[in-house]
């Protein structure tokens, strides 16, 4: 019988419940998110913590396919847009929002970029999402690594985790935030499911890392 | 940000709207948080049904498994249709991997306790169904044998050899610390039998509940057992076997009414040896009262911006002909471990609870619609 496939990349951790931080209100589902940058000896250099205003479009749709049992034979296919602007016929499976992207895969996980703009609700990329690499204006996409869901008397989290370490040579200011996910299984296609914009965006000096906390939480 | 409204509507049986009620749904609980955490990490993890049992889900596995998996699936057909949420194509375990509509997508109950992030199940969930009483439930007289002995129960037998007793020998259904076992004392005859009986007023009881067993001790024995409700046979079980098994049952008395001689007999082939060999426990009534379970239907996706939003609708008919009051609205969905090809179990999503309740006459229908909603 074929095994389960298990990453084996992924990192996990506890978040304990005093960490967790209460910034939604009951009834809401949605993510905290926390921007971390530290030096090269691991030294906090800045740190802010918010709440993410922008899941879109793609997200609703394929918790939608999950919903309805949407099954790959279905006709009419439902057509979602990929993270370069093309449709694709999607349908439910288990790989719906995998969001477990290894180092340098850009399309899954958080990502980070430069652009502006204010999220709507059709926003399906980064207006400019910032390249994987050591090059001018690019920098290094860790894995992605997740913390374990947990709960106080009012919430439930769990953290999706990514390291953004800048080698470029040159200060690199982040100012949009997205999570990227996988839908379909072979072939396989990413997409926006949060954007967040970033006010004033935040400074990753050369030499050091910009670690991104998505916290998706409920709170009852 | 995404959120969710409910609206109760009140419904005459014409459809005319009798009454509105519409609120911020407060309460996505953690089995939710849980299933969006393995699709997002693709890792096995365990999750805590509504029966309150530990379950180990997957993602999926490698290939056509990740080509259906049931998680988060709030679309079902009718209360009563038993529809299969499997990864799989048919196979041994199709049965297993099978749920009854009324246990996927909406749900309502009576209960009023407010929600916690820790609830895996509705307080007090309303079965789909037509049945309800009004009154007072009369009860069995020493329906767990909790008093050590028959004390209630009328006994007889037509064979001394294989008779009622009061047994403590360990049994998984055990509740307490006795039962009512079939004991063979001696040879006992092919065809004997005996009984256990009680008068019980069933004006006000709509179902009857108790479980019967195949003791496991061993030799294949072949045994059978029926259940006569005023003299009519009303169950009939075969129970040959080796191993232990056990059959929970609930009987629909409905339609009957006044007192009635309840009487559960107990047959046996041919034996010799000195065991419990049957086990009866629990027997006890309920006045249930229930709702038909329409299909649940997920629709109306709309996006613009910034909102975007799905709407997800169930209609519940008050068949029963007495009131019943919802008091709690929550969504359930399928879970499994589709690569080891196990059963498949229901999950709670989120629990609502309604202030005050929506009290529904005989033959008012309740239409709940949950619009799950992002705003930019």
């Amino acid at each position: 019988m074929p095994q389960t496939e298990i990453e084996t990349n992924l990192k996990f951790k506890t978040v304990k419940e005093e960490e967790i931080p209460h910034l939604l209100v009951p009834g809401e589902f949605g993510a905290v998110l926390e921007l971390i940058v530290k030096d090269e000896d691991g030294k906090v250099t800045e740190k802010r913590v918010m709440k993410s205003q922008s899941f879109v479009k793609q997200f609703l749709e394929l918790l939608w396919i999950y919903a309805i049992g949407l099954g790959e034979w279905n006709s009419p296919p439902y057509q979602t847009k990929d993270y370069s602007g093309q449709l694709y016929d999607m349908y439910q499976c288990g790989l719906n929002l995998a969001c477990n992207g290894g180092i340098g895969v850009t399309y899954q996980g958080p990502a980070v970029g430069t652009g502006t703009t204010a999220p709507t609700i059709t926003d399906y990329a980064l207006q400019a999402q910032i390249a994987h690499g050591t090059g001018a204006g690019q920098l290094s996409y860790g894995a992605v690594a997740f913390g374990a869901p947990a709960s106080d008397t009012s919430i439930t989290q769990f953290t999706i985790t990514r390291d953004f370490a800048n080698s470029s040579g040159g200060a690199i200011t982040v100012n949009e935030i997205g999570l990227f996910v996988r839908g379909g299984n072979s072939p396989a296609y990413y997409f926006l499911a949060i954007r967040d914009v970033i006010s004033g965006g935040i400074s990753v000096p050369n030499g050091q890392t910009l670690t991104v906390n998505y916290r998706e939480q409920v709170v009852t | 940000m995404i959120t969710a409204r409910l609206i109760l509507e009140r419904l005459d049986k014409n459809q005319d709207l009798l009454e509105r009620r519409e609120q911020p749904s407060r309460s996505f609980v953690n089995q939710f948080m849980k299933f969006l955490y393995m699709h997002h990490a693709q890792v096995g993890y365990t999750i805590t049904d509504i029966n309150g049992t530990s379950r180990s889900v997957s993602p999926g596995g490698t290939g056509s498994w990740h080509n259906f998996v049931p998680h988060l699936v709030m679309g079902a057909p009718g209360g009563g249709i038993w529809t299969p949420y499997s990864s799989y194509s048919v196979n041994t375990n199709l049965w297993a991997q099978m749920l009854p509509g009324e246990l996927v997508g909406i749900v309502v109950g009576a209960g009023s306790t407010s929600p916690t992030p820790g609830d895996y199940r509705l307080e007090d969930r309303i079965p789909h169904g037509r049945t309800g009483k009004s009154g007072t439930k009369a009860d069995f007289v020493n329906g767990g044998f909790e008093t050590g002995n028959l004390n209630g129960w009328t006994i007889g037998t037509n064979d001394t050899e294989w008779n009622p007793v009061v047994s403590s020998a360990a049994w998984s259904q055990k509740v307490g610390s006795y039962f009512c076992a079939g004991r063979s004392t001696g040879s006992v005859t092919e065809g004997s039998y005996w009984y256990i009986r009680q008068d019980i007023d069933l004006t006000n009881v709509t179902h009857i509940g108790f479980t019967i067993g195949r003791l496991s001790y061993g030799a294949s024995v072949n045994r059978w057992c029926r259940v006569y409700i005023g003299g009519n046979l009303v169950y009939y079980r075969d129970m040959s076997g080796s191993s232990e098994a056990n059959w929970p049952l609930i009987l629909n008395v409905q339609d009957l009414t006044g007192i009635q001689t309840f009487e559960v007999r107990n047959y046996l082939q041919s034996v010799g040896m000195t065991y419990d060999w049957t086990g009866l426990e629990g027997f006890t009534t309920y006045n249930m009262k229930q709702l038909e379970y329409g299909g649940c239907e997920v629709i109306n996706q709309s996006y613009a911006n910034p909102n975007g939003q799905f709407t997800i609708q169930r209609y519940f008919t008050n068949n029963s002909a007495v009131p019943i009051t919802v008091n709690e609205v929550g969504l359930q969905s399928p879970g499994c471990y589709p690569a080891d090809n196990t059963p498949t179990y229901a999950f709670l999503m989120a629990r609502d609870v309604v202030p005050g309740g929506i009290a529904l006459a005989a033959s008012e229908i309740l239409r709940v619609t949950y619009v799950v909603q992002i705003t930019v």
